[in-house]
Parts: C-alpha cells; sequence; structure tokens
C-alpha cells in the first residue's frame, strides 16, 4: 500500500504544477457527460427516464465512468466494433420495445420498465473505454454466477490499481487520469453488483431477441471443447482474454479473417451478438455460416482445437482461482463454462421436463415414453372437467403439446424429457419402499384396471376380449374358465366385513381352506345353523363370508358335451348348450331368460362353496374347483379350473388401459378415487405442478432458470405452505395468502436460487428478478384505458 | 394499476420487461406508515358543501401515480447461498405516491388500503328505466378536490372520478388509508353505470354515517 501513498503524494505536488482545468480537480466525474456516439442514440430515446438520468448522472454512471479512466490503455482503439456494437444494441432494443405492448409504459412502473440497456447507456456518455469494460461486463456475466462475477472485478479494480501503481513507481509515463483513478479509493462492491447485474440483465433481453442465431451457436458450442485462455489468476487471464477478444472481433468487423487457438472470442461473439462466420478445424472441419450484416464480408473466424482426449462436456471453459469470492477464505477454484444448453427455458419446456422425471419415478423405460404420453393424455381427457381432477390438466396438455410435435420439434422436447429422467433423483428425492410409485398409478395391472370400469357388463366384455386369444390359440376348453362377478348395484357389499343384515334364504357356505394364497383362515359354518357367526368367529383372524350377490359368467362360448369332462360347471339342461354365453345370477325367480345374446339361469348355491380366492362346485360325486387367475376380487375376475392344466397367464398392460380409455369403458368417479388414493410422492408432485402451472399460464413469456432441476421441489418452501394448516374462512387472507404463494413461486423459479416461504412475503407488492417484474395483477396494469385518457396523465 | 372495481384473481400475476438496477431477487416492500399531506384545517368558507347530483365527472384528471425507492435496501438471510457469499434476495422499501398536476398529495400502501375490510363494491343492481345522471338524494356531498378526500365530511358522499380507473384507484387507496383508524366507516366502488335511484331506494338505516361512494 506504500505505493499507493506515494502516488497520492506525487500527484498532489503535479497538481501544484500543472494547470488544470477545473473540472480535471473535481475528481468526482459525474459532472462529465459526452454525448453518446451516433450508433448508440436510438437506445437512449428508448430508454426509460428514470433509467437513462441515472445512465446519465447517477450512481452507474459514476461507476461507469471510474472504470473506463482505470482501463484506459488496456485495450488498442476499436472504432469498427464499437460502431458495430452499437449498430446491433440499437437493433436489438427497437425491436423488443416493439414486442412489448404499449399499455405498460403508462403505469406506475413506466420509470422501470422496458430494457436494461443502463450500463450500455452510461458507458455510452462516458468515454470509449467505458464501453470497452461495458463489453467485458458483458463476457465476464454471460460466464459466471453473480456473486462470482462481482468477486472477478473486485480483483481485477484492485490489480489494476495495483499494477498502474507499480507501473507509475518504475517511472512510466502514464496519462494523468489513468494515475488519478488508480489513486482513487477502490470502487465499493454495491455498485460493481449493479454493473454486473444490469448486464445480466441485458443479456437476457438480447438473447431472447436473437434467438435463432443463439441456438446455431449452440450448436456449434455442442462440438468444441476449448478453454477461454491458460492463466488461472483473475487479472492477467481477464485482461488476457479481453484483449484477444476485442482486438479479434474489431478485424472481424472489418472483415479481415482471423484464426484463433482460444476460446475468448467464441465468448465475446456469444455476449456481444455479433455473428461472424465460423469455421471450425479439428477432428471434423465444419463450418457456421450465420450471414449477420454487420460483420463485413470475408471476416472469418477460423478456430483450430485439437481433438480433446477426455470426452466430456463440450463448450468453452474458463478456469479462475477467485480470491475475492468470501469474505473470509482461501481462493476459490472455480471453472464456469459457456455450455451449449440453454439456462433459462420457458413453462412448456419446463414441463416437459418434468414429464420426464414423472417417467423416471414411474420407472418406464424410455422406449416406453410414447406409450406414458398417450396415457397421460388419456387419463386427461377422461377427467377433464371433473372436479378434483383439475391438477391433471397442465400436464395433459404437455404430453398432448410433446405427441404432436416433429422433427427439430421432437428432438427439443425428446431431449427435454431425458433431461428431466436424469434429474429425477434431484428433483424429487427417493422414498422408502413403502410409498414407492406404482407405474400409471397401477392402472397397468388388472386389479385397478377393472376397479375403474363403467359397470360390470363393461368389465365381463373386456375380461372375455382378453381371455379369448388365449383360449383360441391353446384350444382351451370352455369350461376351463368362469369369471365370477358382483353386478354393480350389489358392489358396495361386496367387500370383507360380515354383513350381519342376512336374511334367512341365504345358504352360500364358507369353505375351511387351509391354502388360501394370502394365508387367511375362514371358518367353516355349516348349512341351515341359525348361529350363522359362532362364538368361534372372536378367535379367527377374519371372518370373511362371500355374499351371494357373486354371480358368474361363461368366458368362452362353446358346446357344452354332457358326461365328460367338459360338463358344463353348472347342471345345465341340455335344452340349454349352445354356442352362446351363460350367466348364472342371483335371482329369486326360479325362470331362466335370455338377455343379450345370453342365457340367464339362477344360481343353486347348493352346489357351490365359494371363498374369497376360489370356488368349488359341486355336481352328483364330482367337484370342480376354480381357482383366481386374473382380476380384481372385489369387482370382476377370471378364474381357472384347478384341473385344466397348465396355468394361463393372460398379460395385463397399459395398453388395455388405452383401449378401454377410447371405449369410453371408465367411471370418472372410480378413476379419480383410485388415482386420488396413491399415497406415493406423484400425486403429490402433481398437484405442485398444477399450483405452478395455475401461475405460470398468465405470464407465458417469463422464462424459468434450468438450475431448478437440482433442487428438491416437494421440499421448497412455498410447497410446504400449500398444505393448509386450517383453511381460514377470512376471505382477505386467503388472497393475500394466494398472492404470496405467487410471488414466492416465480422467485423461485426465476432466479433458480432463491427459496422464499409465502409467510415472509405478506407485505410484498412487486417481485424483481434479471429482467423482469412481476406484479400480481391486484397492482396490475392494464390496457383497457381509452387513448382520450392517457392524454390526460401526462400532464 | 386497474380499477379497483375489477376483481382479479390473486394468483394472478404479470410480467414487465424491466428491472430496478438492483441485483439479484429484489423484493418490494411498502413503508410502514405512508405519509399524507398536511392540510390547514382553519379554513372554514373553502369546506365543500356542494350537493352531489347525479352528473358524471371526473374531477381527477390531473392525479398521477408514481413509484420510488427509499434507502432501505437490505437483504435478505438466505439459507440457500454458500457460506462467505453474499445473499443474492434483497428486500427494498418502496413507496408509491400519488400526485395532483404535479404536486404530492399522499404516499399509499396500494394492496393494504384495497384489501380493507371497509372497500367493498357496490353489488350489481337489477337493470332498470330510471333516468341516469340524476340524483336527487339530499345529504349526499360530491367531493371533487383533494383536500376533501383528506378532510372528508362524515356524511355520505360521493368522489367524482368517473371513468379514469386511475383516479378511482387512487382516491380509493388514499380515502382508505385516512380513515384506516376510523370506527364504522365504509367505502364502496361503483359501476359507471350505477343508477342512483335505486341506491338510495335500497339504502338500509345501519350503515354507517361516514359511507363514501366511489363513482
Amino acid at each position: 500500500m506504500s505505493t499507493i501513498g506515494r502516488l497520492q503524494a506525487a500527484l498532489a505536488a503535479a497538481t501544484n504544477e500543472v494547470i488544470v482545468t477545473a473540472a480535471n480537480l473535481n475528481f468526482d466525474f459525474t459532472l462529465i457527460k459526452c454525448e453518446a456516439p451516433l450508433e448508440y442514440q436510438p437506445l437512449g430515446n428508448m430508454l426509460a427516464a428514470k433509467k437513462k438520468s441515472n445512465a446519465e448522472t447517477g450512481s452507474i454512471h459514476v461507476t461507469a465512468r471510474r472504470l473506463g479512466a482505470l482501463f484506459e490503455g488496456a485495450c488498442p482503439t476499436t472504432p469498427n466494433l464499437l460502431k458495430a456494437y452499437g449498430d446491433r444494441i440499437s437493433e436489438i432494443s427497437t425491436a423488443t420495445s416493439q414486442s412489448q405492448p404499449l399499455q405498460y409504459s403508462e403505469s406506475i412502473f413506466s420509470t422501470y420498465a422496458g430494457i436494461d440497456g443502463t450500463s450500455i447507456w452510461a458507458a455510452a456518455t462516458s468515454s470509449k473505454a467505458a464501453l470497452h469494460v461495458h463489453l467485458l461486463g458483458c463476457m465476464i456475466a454471460r460466464i459466471f454466477d453473480p456473486a462470482e462475477a462481482v468477486s472477478i472485478w473486485v480483483e481485477l479494480v484492485k490489480e489494476r490499481q495495483k499494477d498502474i501503481a507499480y507501473r507509475f513507481e518504475n517511472g512510466e509515463q502514464l496519462p494523468f487520469s489513468l494515475t488519478a483513478a488508480a489513486a482513487q479509493n477502490p470502487i465499493p462492491k454495491p455498485e460493481l453488483a449493479e454493473w454486473d447485474a444490469s448486464a445480466r440483465a441485458w443479456l437476457r433481453t438480447a438473447d431472447e431477441a436473437k434467438k435463432s442465431e443463439y441456438s446455431q451457436l449452440r450448436a456449434l458450442l455442442r462440438s468444441v471443447k476449448i478453454k477461454v485462455n491458460e492463466e488461472t489468476d483473475v487479472f492477467p487471464s481477464v485482461m488476457k482474454a479481453w484483449k484477444s477478444a476485442v482486438v479479434t472481433m474489431e478485424n472481424l468487423v472489418s472483415g479481415q479473417p482471423q484464426a484463433v487457438r482460444d476460446g475468448s472470442t467464441l465468448l465475446a461473439l456469444s455476449s456481444w451478438h455479433l455473428y461472424p462466420n465460423i469455421a471450425v478445424f479439428g477432428s471434423q472441419n465444419f463450418e457456421v455460416v450465420l450471414n449477420d450484416s454487420l460483420i463485413s464480408p470475408g471476416g472469418t473466424l477460423s478456430i483450430g482445437i485439437s481433438p480433446s482426449k477426455i470426452a466430456g462436456e463440450t463448450g468453452v471453459f474458463w478456469c479462475l482461482s477467485l480470491a475475492q469470492l468470501r469474505h473470509y477464505g482461501k481462493p476459490v477454484r472455480i471453472e464456469r463454462s459457456l455450455q451449449a444448453d440453454p439456462s433459462r427455458i420457458s413453462f412448456s419446456q419446463f414441463l416437459l421436463c418434468a414429464l420426464g422425471v414423472l417417467t423416471a419415478l414411474w420407472e418406464i423405460p424410455s422406449n416406453d415414453i410414447h406409450t406414458a404420453m398417450k396415457f397421460l393424455v388419456a387419463l386427461a381427457t377422461i377427467l377433464e372437467g371433473a372436479s378434483g381432477a383439475k391438477w391433471l390438466s397442465a400436464v395433459g396438455r404437455a404430453a398432448s403439446s410433446y405427441l404432436s410435435a416433429e422433427g427439430e420439434e421432437l428432438e427439443m422436447a425428446n431431449k427435454l424429457v431425458q433431461y428431466g429422467r436424469r434429474r429425477a433423483r434431484d428433483f424429487v428425492p427417493e422414498v422408502e419402499p413403502k410409498f414407492k410409485p406404482k407405474a400409471y398409478f397401477g392402472l397397468g395391472g388388472s386389479n385397478a384396471l377393472l376397479k375403474c370400469f363403467k359397470d360390470d357388463e363393461k368389465r365381463i366384455v373386456f375380461l372375455r376380449n382378453k381371455m379369448f386369444e388365449i383360449s383360441q390359440k391353446e384350444g382351451r376348453r370352455p369350461t376351463d374358465f368362469l369369471i365370477r362377478f358382483y353386478p354393480s348395484q350389489a358392489q358396495g357389499s361386496a367387500n370383507h366385513h360380515p354383513t350381519k343384515s342376512r336374511s334367512e334364504e341365504e345358504d352360500g357356505t364358507v369353505s375351511h381352506d387351509d391354502s388360501t394364497p394370502d394365508g387367511r383362515h375362514w371358518q367353516e359354518v355349516s348349512l341351515d345353523k341359525t348361529d350363522f357367526y359362532s362364538s368361534d368367529s372372536d378367535t379367527e383372524d377374519e371372518v370373511e363370508v362371500i355374499g351371494d350377490t357373486a354371480c358368474y359368467a361363461t368366458v368362452t362360448q362353446g358346446l357344452f358335451d354332457p358326461g365328460s369332462h367338459s360338463a358344463p360347471p353348472f347342471p345345465l339342461p341340455q335344452k340349454w348348450y349352445g354356442a352362446s354365453h351363460h350367466r348364472w345370477i342371483c335371482s329369486d325367480e326360479d325362470h331362466e331368460s335370455e338377455c343379450g345374446g345370453e342365457f340367464h339361469h339362477r344360481l343353486f348355491s347348493q352346489n357351490l362353496k365359494a371363498s374369497r380366492t376360489s370356488f368349488t362346485i359341486i355336481e352328483r360325486l364330482r367337484e370342480n374347483r376354480y381357482d383366481w387367475l386374473c382380476g380384481d376380487l372385489d369387482t370382476a375376475a377370471i378364474f381357472q379350473r384347478r384341473s385344466a392344466r397348465p396355468p394361463a397367464s393372460p398379460e395385463f398392460s397399459i395398453e388395455d388401459f388405452l383401449s378401454c380409455a377410447e371405449a369410453g369403458l371408465f367411471s370418472v368417479a372410480s378413476l379419480i378415487d383410485h388415482v386420488s388414493s396413491d399415497n406415493s410422492p406423484v400425486f403429490v408432485f402433481f398437484k405442485a405442478l398444477a399450483t405452478v402451472a395455475s401461475i405460470y399460464k398468465h405470464i407465458p413469456d417469463a422464462r424459468l432458470a434450468i438450475q431448478n432441476f437440482q433442487r428438491p421441489i416437494l421440499q421448497s418452501k412455498w410447497h410446504a405452505a400449500t398444505f393448509p394448516v386450517a383453511p381460514s374462512r377470512h376471505k382477505m387472507v386467503r388472497r393475500m395468502f394466494k398472492r404470496t404463494l405467487a410471488l414466492a413461486i416465480v422467485a423461485y423459479f426465476d432466479s433458480g436460487t432463491a427459496d422464499l416461504a409465502p409467510g415472509d412475503m405478506e407485505n410484498v407488492m412487486a417481485v424483481s428478478s434479471g429482467d423482469s417484474i412481476y406484479v400480481p395483477s391486484q397492482v396490475r396494469l392494464t390496457g383497457i384505458v381509452a387513448k382520450s385518457q392517457l392524454m390526460m396523465f401526462s400532464l | 394499476m386497474s380499477d379497483p372495481l375489477e376483481r382479479l384473481k390473486p394468483r394472478q400475476l404479470k410480467r414487465i420487461l424491466g428491472n430496478f438496477g438492483k441485483p439479484g431477487v429484489v423484493l418490494l416492500i411498502p413503508p410502514q406508515e405512508p405519509m399524507m399531506r398536511e392540510l390547514d384545517y382553519r379554513k372554514i368558507m373553502s369546506l365543500t358543501t356542494a350537493r352531489f347530483d347525479g352528473k358524471q365527472i371526473d374531477s381527477f384528471g390531473r392525479t398521477s401515480l408514481h413509484l420510488s425507492f427509499t434507502d432501505h435496501h437490505v437483504p435478505v438471510y438466505d439459507t440457500n447461498v454458500k457460506v462467505g457469499q453474499d445473499s443474492q434476495v434483497s428486500v427494498i422499501e418502496s413507496v408509491i405516491s400519488v400526485h395532483d398536476s404535479g404536486e404530492w398529495v399522499a404516499d399509499v400502501d396500494i394492496l393494504d388500503a384495497i384489501n380493507s375490510d371497509f372497500v367493498s363494491r357496490l353489488p350489481a343492481l337489477e337493470p332498470c328505466n330510471h333516468p341516469k345522471d340524476i340524483s336527487t338524494e339530499q345529504g349526499v356531498f360530491s367531493i371533487d378536490t383533494w383536500d376533501d378526500i383528506l378532510d372528508c365530511p362524515s356524511d355520505r358522499f360521493v368522489v367524482r372520478a368517473h371513468g379514469n380507473w386511475l383516479g378511482r384507484l387512487a382516491t380509493t387507496s388514499v380515502l382508505s388509508q385516512v380513515l384506516k383508524l376510523r370506527d364504522n366507516v365504509k367505502i364502496t366502488v361503483c359501476q359507471p353505470d350505477t343508477c342512483w335511484h335505486c341506491v338510495w331506494s335500497q339504502y338500509k338505516l345501519d350503515e354507517p354515517l361516514l359511507h363514501s361512494f366511489i363513482y
């Protein structure tokens, strides 16, 4: 520090000798404001009033001046580059202003709304060197996080001051303003943060405006792997990269082809939105033609890269050792890269990634993603409009957009889904096995599927179709299979507890069966005894009585030959042998009827011994036992005769769900019940997505940071707040909660790092992040105002 | 800003391209006790005594709203930030001020004011054939200046800012703020096509004495 002291002393001596103007004596440079170069004027006209005055006379102008003075001479003069840059930013700001609706300009946020060209205008009205510093600011903001960028600036300023003092010490002739700048106090951190934030916000806006060029550049970045430079200390590395980039771009803009070996130029042209044609020579040679009108013809950038030995990430890397990152601690070595990937995505892209997460949670292989999307679309279509199922609509829309994408869109969609699959572990952490999600909510298996049908007729048709192929192929006998079902209106009673309100005519029996698959024990209850439930029942695990509401139907059509072991399951007079289906139902009347092509017979339960998973038909001296094969024991299931070998194995898959959904066989209420009873995180995940969707559907042009996928969404504070502790009666409290929740959610997703609790945000009326201001509609801006009223306000 | 009559869904946000010049995520909070213009209470002769005659007039056409910041800009303790680094979330105190012809009138906390208990919307009345633009009820004052809002009469009165959503929003907020500490007051925001005949005829006797209508 003694060098700075001596410098100051020398300066004090110098001022006595040199005749200086009043302006030079005043080291606070805010008095001096230059006319901005011609190319930058359109930007000045477009800036909001407050921003413009801040840029011309406010703190950021001071920062721009000081930085410009400090870094004077670091870069050579580059008239063409600055001119081209000015034209480019004016072009971008004009395009952006035109796309923003006019209504906002008449609101209270008008002084803050619009593109953030503050740092550009501040630099433009300061000096040429300040413009160079702004260009450097864009490069740093492009590749580093805010905290890292600020620490880089702090170190840069410090080191530059030391460097100048050292040179002055050694007797080098330096311009007066440079030495004066070096002697001043270091620029405070908040001002550097403001400088960086403005550059960052500008980059966001400019990226949106130049989307197509940016995506072409990203395609290029996917195939290169190149370092910015070899230095790791901040000052030498940054100065070298900066100088190299500025000089190279100046030559390119002038039309001279350039060849580079490091990545600083790539970083520069991505940050400055100037796009020369690029030719890459490496393991593959290719050229990227961007046809930028501001680059004179002939300005082609050639990059030579040697093939990297380490396969892995591609892009432009910058590795620095930051000493100022922490307030206390050793220097932190960081490596950041200019990725080929977007760091901000739209909400519909976010939903696609979330769908990828869902497929990973359900452990669906990548081949079946298409089926999974069809499933979601089908489910959403069935449940559309049903109360209690609104949470599915956003996901359904995303899935159908996936299904209808083609070509490049489909490729992008696939990438997003794959990205989501990989981040699933971070986004929704794993849970204990008992909460493990079942794929497709379990609707791929027969149990759940059959539960959700509209009525028993449809179930029977479905089961028959299912078995049709098997029985044809394997030549099964018609008597091998039977369906047991509970008619729709009796389903409420077809469950497990003993129904004490039995009437006497029931004579279903319960057979004692040791070997039921679920190991239950049945108590044997004899016929015709009034002590239907004997006192022994208390010692058993459970008494399950199969009610007489069970009915039976044939699976396949066929002839029944009397006598042989393919006799009909239940005794049947010969005249009914025929090619149609039969049913045995419980009815009081003793007649047989035909209904819908099927013969209905009365079920005589004397011949029947039934338990939950099997039943036995006793006929004369023969017993035929049927065991459960597939289906849902509470509604409809197929039973196979024990003596039929080998056991058939119908396969149920989600395709069955899809075909039944298309045929409209499902009941909405039971589907909703089934899905809501899912106790894995998937259901909660859907609801969280629906909450976020309800907010983002009003702001379609908002962008989300992609690093949100590295944070567990269900552990965020806003999500914890959505579980109602006690629903409030007071309407105002509810409205306020919704507002604070919405603001917390946008802050969470826009920044990618913040996690605020809605409870802490009761007083907040707006949130600003990056280049966006989020305002609740109650305080919102409306465009309904008529033109004449607009004129009155401007008085 | 939207007309206070419109009931917008609280979850609905609007995104504006722009920022406040501060780095990171910035939350705007209103000041604790917004200030209002001091009045000269000695004036008697300039008190308003005009009655409301039902005409659709806008007396607040010169009103404008402005946003500014105080120096209260503090970082929020952010648990996600790694140790030793600066927080990226900060809170800034922001003031919305109401100006009339360029002169400052009051600072308002709009959200708090609009969501007060005693601010309500006039329930939609059935369409009728009464002539509009006429109100013959006695005892209803007509308010046309900001001084009258800051020092309002203890009666029924109508604030005339017809068709001017900004004026209606500003007057509602300021009035709500003025009346915040008083008991038994009411502010009713009316539709632009209100039929005063129906309103007065259905006027209940248990309504508060100080009842303001924003028309």
